[in-house]
């Protein structure tokens, strides 16, 4: 019963809908780059990490199905290094690399836990690696530089205020579709399947073949690697480093971003990474507006419970996400119940929507 | 020896309070396969009720006390009706991160009740005074906070092991679908064992903040605990109790002899050496799914 519609549908809001993905980037960065408000810039320029980071961590948790609340490690790691070296006197590309690349390290140790536990004791490991890592950074944070952390000069030091948010928009907007082009080919293809078939059914893909240890520790390290990308470019778009910009609840964020957008949907990490990052900008603004000035003090407080009530209904309530409430259109829930189809045709939609 | 002594007396006290809080965090596993990530949070708003409350001085601490702890369970309880009933046939994991959600909206709205950020708790039956024991010195306040958390901690699991509810609640943990064919509400107790769990969790906060200061530090405390759980045994009673002060313990001594940065780092470690090698703990039930 499958209309063209319904295609184009599936395509663009689906698992592998990428295309889609990576317009709401590009608008975000058009947005940002032709906006007249420092603040709104600054405001999508956090938002276009917050995707590149959830996209990094969407792998892990959504396709890969491996609980991880250490995102908040594998960013200060990146944040860290790239700190580290652009101190050592080294260029930005290449420290953002090495920043990459050093979360990915601390997250293929990270992932060592993974090929013996799961669920709830897995993300305890990760608390785990969360607290060592943050130890470590404290550590190097004291030897280097004492208790107020790195700074970071600008990286687009000679401009205007505007324009250097415009040019982060600009190198932001790049960067995440670059992640989106590269995370959308790993999940696309063979891995992405051979990952969604460890995720789903462990046992049935060690019977044909497709080695858990391989692939598990192949997706932490590579989400963390993009995590730690993010981790690095933060350090230079904040311009500081300390080991009070990663806290606990940054891992839960993230967290929240991609069940908010939908679980293992590149699209939704970028809408849930969207949203989460522009609350506590956008509530206040939308309380002042609504009630006068004198909400503004509590607005950071309000987005937060506000984070919270959405987190509890759409983990309890749509638990695909806003990705899967736009890909279960009303109309063809009806459709399907009004035709009540035999088992048959069940069977072979399941198949099809993988 | 001085060194020693008064570390294990510290190390105690701070064990007690782990213990309280380990204890609350394994009834509502029991009750629901869920750890709460939101314990910080109960502790941190009934140490704050209580410590706005002498900073107003509003009157009797006593009855603060016991309203502080009454409102947190209420709070427990209130969020296993409203939210983790509806939880029942999804993953586990989906309770893990409402928890996550409830920690959110306590602490937005504890940042907007309790602008102050940091209060102080003094309770007259925790002296802040220091004695002497074995040629050491040691707070007295401690001593009794160690002694009460653990006397509180064993009364409840004594309770959970012979009284008729306390096998009901044992009962519901280890099958709800017989304990329901046996005549047990399961909801009921479930609600109930969130409510003790919320309760505990104020006490804790409570002593804790009365040992030491009440800011959102205390938060951290509950995530420290997490491994004093697992060590012990995410689903077992008496291991919360010793799990709790052997964790304890150990902070109390690495804080010593190592330093205090490095406390985070060994309960930690601690962690994941139980997770790698005993991920039942000491006293829980083996059915951990290995991979």
């Amino acid at each position: 019963m499958k209309t063209r519609a319904d295609r184009l549908w599936r395509v663009l809001v689906g698992e592998s809908a990428w295309q889609l993905a990576i317009a709401v980037v590009a608008v975000l960065t058009i947005v940002a780059v032709a906006g007249d408000s420092v603040f709104a810039t600054y405001v999508l320029d956090s938002c276009l990490l917050a995707c590149i980071g959830a996209i990094g961590l969407n792998l892990l948790m959504g396709t890969a199905g491996q609980a991880s609340i250490g995102t908040a490690a594998f960013l200060a790691v990146g944040g860290f290094v790239a700190a580290g070296l652009q101190r050592a006197g080294v260029a930005f590309p290449i420290a953002i690399v090495a920043a990459g690349t050093g979360a990915g390290i601390a997250g293929f140790l990270a992932g060592l836990p993974s090929l013996r536990l799961r669920g709830l004791y897995l993300a305890l490991s990760t608390i785990a690696t969360y607290y060592i890592v943050m130890f470590l950074a404290d550590q190097y944070q004291a030897h280097a530089v004492g208790s107020l952390g790195f700074v970071l000069p600008p990286l687009f030091g000679g401009y205007t205020i505007i324009w250097q948010e415009r040019y982060w928009a600009l190198l932001l907007g790049i960067i995440t579709i670059i992640t989106i082009c590269v995370v959308a080919a790993v999940s696309g293809g063979k891995t992405g399947r051979a990952l969604r078939m460890i995720r789903d059914h462990d046992i049935a893909a060690a019977a044909i073949g497709i080695s858990a240890r391989r692939y598990k520790l192949g997706a932490f390290a590579f989400s963390s690697f993009v995590i730690g990308i993010a981790g690095g470019l933060a350090a230079y778009f904040v311009g500081s480093v300390s080991t009070d910009n990663y806290p606990f609840n940054l891992s839960v964020q993230y967290i929240a971003m991609i069940l908010l957008g939908g679980v293992d949907s590149i699209l939704g990490a970028v809408i849930g990474a969207a949203i989460v990052s522009c609350l506590p900008s956008v509530i206040p603004q939308v309380l002042d507006s609504l009630l006068g000035q004198s909400a503004t003090t509590y607005g950071s407080e309000v987005a937060e419970i506000l984070y919270g009530v959405i987190v509890i209904v759409f983990i309890t309530r749509a638990p695909g996400g806003l990705v899967g409430l736009l890909s279960r259109r009303p109309s063809k829930r009806l459709a399907r119940k009004l035709l009540d189809p035999p088992p048959a045709a069940v069977g072979t939609e399941a198949k099809s929507t993988r | 020896v001085s060194e020693f002594v008064s570390s294990a007396v510290a190390g105690v006290a701070l064990g007690g309070v782990f213990t309280l809080i380990a204890l609350g965090l394994v009834l509502a596993y029991r009750a629901t396969s869920t750890l709460n990530f939101a314990h910080g949070e109960f502790m941190l708003l009934a140490a704050f009720l209580v410590g706005r409350w002498q900073a107003d001085r509003m009157g009797k601490d006593g009855i603060a006390v016991v309203l502080a702890i009454l409102i947190v369970g209420a709070v427990g309880g209130l969020f296993y009706l409203a939210v983790l009933r509806w939880m029942i046939g999804l993953p586990e994991f989906v309770g893990v991160i409402a928890t996550l959600g409830l920690a959110a909206i306590l602490d937005g709205i504890m940042a907007i009740a309790f602008p102050a950020g940091s209060y102080s708790i003094s309770l007259s039956w925790l002296p802040s005074r220091s004695v002497h024991l074995a040629d050491a010195t040691v707070s007295a306040g401690q001593l009794i906070a160690a002694a009460v958390s653990i006397g509180v901690a064993g009364a409840i699991a004594l309770v959970l092991r012979y009284s008729h509810l306390g096998t009901k609640i044992r009962a519901c943990g280890q099958n709800p679908l017989l304990a329901s064919q046996g005549g047990i509400n399961v909801q009921r107790i479930y609600a109930g064992s969130w409510i003790i769990a919320g309760l505990l969790a104020g006490f804790a906060g409570i002593i804790y903040g009365a040992i030491n200061s009440v800011d959102d530090s205390i938060i951290s405390v509950a995530l420290l605990v997490f491994p004093a759980t697992i060590l012990g045994g995410i689903d077992s009673i008496g291991g919360a109790i010793v799990g709790g002060i052997l964790i304890g313990l150990l902070q109390s001594y690495t804080a010593t002899y190592l330093g205090d940065q490095y406390t985070d780092l060994t309960t930690y470690v601690v962690l994941l050496i139980t997770l790698m090698w005993i991920p039942q703990g000491l006293f829980g039930t083996r059915r951990v799914v290995r991979v």
